[in-house]
């Protein structure tokens, strides 16, 4: 099934749950409401046209806002420069999404979710009771970006030390100045 | 008076010789066998995805060769690839037969890697030093056409480096002939069907194939499961539609279906198959410019693009996020033995410990990819 048909199919079950399909020439992404995420996930697992029973990667984006810069226009040299007003574009909303990408054995076809979520308290419904492979990908997507995935079994970080603070892959991460190690607290170098 | 018995914690520190790498396995045991594996990773975490959003297109390539040090041609092929699906760019065909070539001969080289090690994780050691003879020589080809052993900064988006030298491919051709096909036919006889080996590795460590699709696990470890399924084959990219080759199925032959022996001989075999990939590959090797096809400056147009590749160890698969600029906005890598890994917990139940041992080494992971 391509994914206009697959896309067809998840609209008539879930009607308002799914929004647009992202990039549609290149790597076709669907995008899922967060509330609804785990019917959506395991209807995309067990509906037999559909038939997703490979978890390939779940990968966590920051989406930091987009800002809209303004190109002056070009001037000749007779125009006396023209102070204008900057436009006041209020910055859209700061967003983490989490994109799970899947794939069908039987059917040889990729299907992939996005869900997009705030990015001050990013909550989503786990899918590793769904899919065992989520387990290990979800902790590392709660670790590098900090999105929450609600009914893991172990959601703890798997690549930084567990006392670490901040999720690094956030645009704006600022490393910390010291760690402690065995009761000390060591300088956290800050490269060059 | 009653006997008390209790659950030991037995830890498989970071430093270990058989982790192969810096992993640590807190093993709880019940006497001598094994009730549950929580391994910690991160040991070897170098933020390479935070690196990548700093750097452009091409500078990314050094730092993608170290997640996999084993198999680096096949990390860049992958990366490459992806960022040229984004692009949009097409490349000549030498540069897509010299590809394939390195990508192959640095899966030989990583499976006789992986044969020395598991050999001595059994406790064979002379199989190390053989297969280290011949690894040597594909090393030295490495050597001479990229300049570096291991970490080789060798494919560029757009196409390579540097071309092959005078007589490189003469070379390759004689040493697979006369050298890597004899060795592999003496390993045979020394490990494969070696009779210690063989109870050491049949039977121990099973993954069904349902197992292995619900917990992701991919490559020859999926292969050896009994499912056929091959990257290369399956949803090819470069110049792998237009060549010939089999895929090894595990079958059971000494044991069941999936178990470690299994996964061996699908590695085994495997280098067959990419002995007689290079042979097709420099057979009618055309002439050409590899460097033609490199852009001045790499800015794809704005896109994700999720690409995946057959690295030795599994699935590759890049996730690379670009705005039109210069820098990626995110690169993800999906690291084939950070998914293999994960399973242990669930395969090493009531084993013993030094089945443990043998099961980990059939993973094959690199803990450089694990942790990236």
């Amino acid at each position: 099934m391509d994914t206009g048909a697959i896309v067809a199919k998840l609209k008539e079950r879930f009607a308002e749950a799914i929004g647009e399909v992202l990039y549609p020439n290149l790597d076709p992404q669907i995008v899922v409401d967060a509330q609804n995420f785990r019917e959506v996930a395991e209807f995309v697992r067990n509906d037999p046209d559909i038939a997703c029973d490979w978890l390939m990667c779940i990968t966590g984006l920051d989406l930091p806002p987009q800002e809209k810069k303004k190109k002056p226009a070009k001037k000749t040299k007779d125009e006396q420069p023209v102070e204008e007003p900057p436009e006041e574009e209020p910055p859209g909303p700061y967003q983490v999404a989490a994109i799970y990408h899947l794939y069908s054995m039987k059917h040889r076809h990729r299907v992939t979710l996005r869900v997009v979520m705030e990015r001050e308290g990013p909550h989503v419904a786990s899918v590793a009771g769904i899919w065992p492979a989520a387990n290990w990908h979800e902790r590392e997507a709660y670790d590098l970006v900090g999105i929450v995935f609600d009914g893991h079994p172990d959601l703890r970080r798997i690549l930084l030390p567990d006392d670490w603070e901040g999720h690094p892959l956030r645009k704006d991460y600022v490393v910390q100045d010291t760690y402690e190690i065995e009761g000390e607290q060591v300088r956290v170098p800050r490269g060059w | 008076m009653p006997l008390r018995t209790e659950e030991m914690v037995l830890n498989m520190g970071p430093q270990h010789p058989s982790t192969h790498g810096v992993l640590r396995l807190e093993v709880v045991t019940d006497g001598e066998l094994i009730v549950e594996v929580h391994p910690h990773i991160g040991y070897l975490h170098r933020c390479f995805e935070k690196h990548a959003e700093n750097m452009t297109y091409q500078q990314v390539i050094p730092y993608v060769d170290r997640m996999d040090y084993l198999a680096s041609m096949n990390d860049e092929f992958g990366y490459v690839v992806a960022v040229e699906r984004l692009m949009g760019l097409k490349v000549n065909e030498r540069v897509e037969r010299l590809r394939v070539v390195f990508a192959e001969l640095n899966r030989i080289a990583s499976h006789l890697m992986f044969f020395a090690s598991y050999g001595l994780d059994v406790g064979a050691q002379t199989p190390f030093l053989w297969s280290f003879r011949d690894r040597e020589e594909i090393l030295k080809v490495f050597e001479e056409v990229s300049g570096a052993r291991l970490l080789y900064n060798y494919y560029r988006v757009g196409g390579l480096a540097f071309d092959l030298t005078p007589g490189m491919r003469e070379r390759i051709l004689d040493f697979l002939q006369r050298q890597l096909e004899p060795h592999m036919r003496e390993l045979d006889d020394l490990l494969t069907y070696n009779k210690i080996f063989i109870q050491r590795t049949a039977n121990v460590g099973t993954i069904s194939a349902e197992d292995a699709i619900a917990y992701g696990i991919t490559g020859p470890m999926l292969r050896a499961s009994g499912l056929d399924w091959d990257t290369r084959r399956d949803e090819p990219y470069s110049f792998y539609p237009k060549l010939r080759f089999n895929i090894p199925v595990g079958r059971g032959e000494m044991g069941t279906v999936g178990d470690c022996w299994d996964r061996y001989i699908i590695r085994r075999r495997e280098v067959d198959e990419s002995i007689s990939l290079i042979r097709q590959c420099l057979d009618g090797l055309p002439e050409g410019d590899v460097t033609e096809a490199i852009p001045r400056n790499v800015r794809p147009p704005e896109g994700e693009v999720y690409m995946r590749t057959e690295n030795p160890r599994g699935e590759l698969g890049y996730f690379v996020k670009s705005d039109g600029s210069t820098n990626p906005v995110r690169v993800k890598a999906r690291a084939p033995s950070f998914c293999n890994l994960s399973i242990v917990n669930h395969v090493a139940r009531n084993v013993l410990v030094a089945d443990l041992v043998a099961i980990l080494g059939s993973l094959d992971i690199v803990l450089g990819e694990v942790d990236r």
